[in-house]
């Protein structure tokens, strides 16, 4: 094919040499992390063997149930993940995480299904399973940032925020440093990204077009709106995260709950 | 006795806390009684972790009673919204807490919150009689509030507490990260407060002279319970409670570091 380099199975085995590399890091560095190489090894393998079939199946099915099934493992996935970087244990970071993701996907993808691609049939896997993931991811990403922060914040300004709360302050009003501080730095990065991107690394999108020797002129309008969608699942994301960790934070009479802060 | 201004009956606080990813629940006050006449100062004592800034907390509801009473006169708190109660029992933190903005912004925080119509003029003067009342003059207020000594910084707290024109006041141990001549100054506050403002104070210290200096009456704090109470200097130099006296004669805080 021309300028396309076919990759064969083997191909792929000879490419363990670059994680070869890796392990002789690891082993002379004694990182303590070969194990963790190998098996991360192993399951980049697995993971995407299995991703590959399972959604050649359901592009092939394009059936809505199989889209929103896919959908929905994902997102389970992402609130597990960004649950996990939030502190050990908390109560109700599995239901932040969740609602938070689920409504800066939701918002994202209904208004880019609707209104922007206007996919039809709303459900046509080969668009809405790939993009979704990268609003996933990105949203993710904006939720455990901003749980994260958002709990920090309070632990070390816990005496401003009494102090607020102390001159007749509602708990919206005393937890405003807080939720500012966590949500900026959890949209930071994404803004960043917006700012960046194409300049040091090509985003997926493209770059899997250019070494398919397909990029075109669809392929880098798509990436245009996808860097919006990524802003806008993470904005939703956080704002809908610190207002749920908010209220988890303060009971109704406007006091901190101290086994929150751990 | 005549009702007091505040007060707390068979007062419970039991708080949840989070350790390693476990809650347990803690019981920080059993059954406290505190009588707080009007326009006297009444110190709450004892050993450290005794539960004395907790009862404080409970006072302006930053803390919730699981059993028992606040009272603010003679009306439970829980039947009182809690921003319209912290406005009326105003609060010092043992460390300022100002918040990083500038001394102006800082003493005029309560005021803006329930003032929203006020003119600036308006909140800016009484911002300026409550610098001027903790001896602050007017070149303070524009300052960076953080960048003050923590003694200055203290007394910017004590006048964000008074500019709402709370009725009581509430004093967490707020001589304690500060230097003697410091201390000084907060104390003479404090008998300000009542003599000249003419307001209702609730101070807590595990400092005997301290509560000497300062205090109408006290009330005794050991392992959250109120074991002794009644007016100043008689309460230490006849304890009722065995107690009050291994307190005052330092006994309790050297057993609880043991």
């Amino acid at each position: 094919m021309n300028g396309y380099f076919d990759l064969s199975w083997a191909d792929v085995v000879i490419s363990l040499i670059l994680v070869g590399a890796l392990v002789i890091v690891a082993v002379v560095a004694r990182l303590g992390l070969v194990r963790d190489v190998i098996v991360g090894t192993i399951r980049t393998f697995v993971q995407l063997m299995l991703v590959g079939y399972v959604l050649k199946i359901v592009f092939d099915l394009s059936r809505w149930y199989w889209t929103a099934a896919m959908l929905a493992v994902m997102v389970a996935v992402a609130t597990r993940t960004a649950a996990a970087r939030d502190e050990k244990g908390a109560p109700g970071r599995y239901r932040v995480a969740a609602v938070a993701i689920t409504s800066g996907v939701a918002v994202t993808m209904l208004t880019v299904v609707g209104i922007v691609i206007r996919v039809r049939p709303w459900y046509t896997p080969e668009i809405v399973v790939p993009i979704s993931g990268m609003v996933i991811a990105a949203t993710m990403n904006a939720v455990a940032l901003t749980t994260t922060r958002f709990r920090n914040e309070m632990k070390q300004r816990r005496t401003e925020v009494d102090a607020a709360l102390a001159l007749g302050a509602t708990s919206t009003v005393a937890s405003r440093g807080p939720m500012r501080d966590a949500m900026r730095a959890a949209l930071i990065p994404t803004i960043n990204a917006l700012m960046i991107v194409g300049l040091v690394q090509l985003p997926g999108m493209m770059s899997g077009q250019i070494i398919a020797g397909v990029l075109s002129v669809q392929a880098v309008r798509y990436q245009i709106v996808v860097m919006y969608m990524i802003a806008c699942g993470a904005g939703v994301g956080s704002l809908v995260a610190a207002v749920q960790m908010r209220r988890l934070f303060f009971t109704r009479r406007h006091q901190v709950r101290s086994d929150m802060l751990g | 006795m005549t009702r007091p201004k505040l007060a707390a009956q068979e007062l419970d606080v039991v708080r949840a806390v989070r350790r390693d990813g476990e809650t347990t629940r803690v019981s920080v006050l059993k059954t406290v009684d505190l009588n707080v006449p009007a326009g006297e100062v009444v110190g709450v004592i004892g050993p450290s972790g005794s539960g004395k800034t907790t009862l404080l907390r409970a006072l302006n509801a930053l803390e919730e009673p699981s059993g028992g009473h606040v009272l603010l006169d003679g009306i439970d708190t829980r039947e009182i919204e809690p921003t319209e109660l912290r406005r009326r029992v105003g609060m010092v933190f043992q460390t300022p807490a100002l918040f990083d903005e500038t001394v102006m912004d800082n003493v005029s925080y309560g005021l803006r919150l329930n003032e929203c119509s006020a003119d600036k003029e308006q909140l800016e003067g009484r911002a300026h009689e409550c610098l001027s009342f903790v001896g602050l003059n007017g070149g303070f207020a524009a300052r960076p509030a953080r960048e003050l000594s923590q003694g200055e910084q203290q007394r910017v707290s004590i006048a964000r507490a008074l500019a709402p024109s709370p009725e009581v006041v509430l004093m967490d141990e707020p001589t304690s990260a500060l230097d003697p001549t410091a201390t000084a100054r907060i104390l003479d506050l404090v008998r300000a407060l009542r003599d000249d403002a003419g307001l209702t104070v609730v101070f807590v210290t595990h400092l005997m002279e301290q509560a000497r200096a300062v205090c109408d009456r006290a009330v005794v704090l050991v392992e959250g319970r109120s074991v002794d109470e009644g007016a100043l200097p008689e309460l230490f130099e006849h304890p009722s409670s065995d107690l009050t006296r291994r307190f005052l004669d330092g006994r309790l805080e050297r057993e609880g570091e043991e």
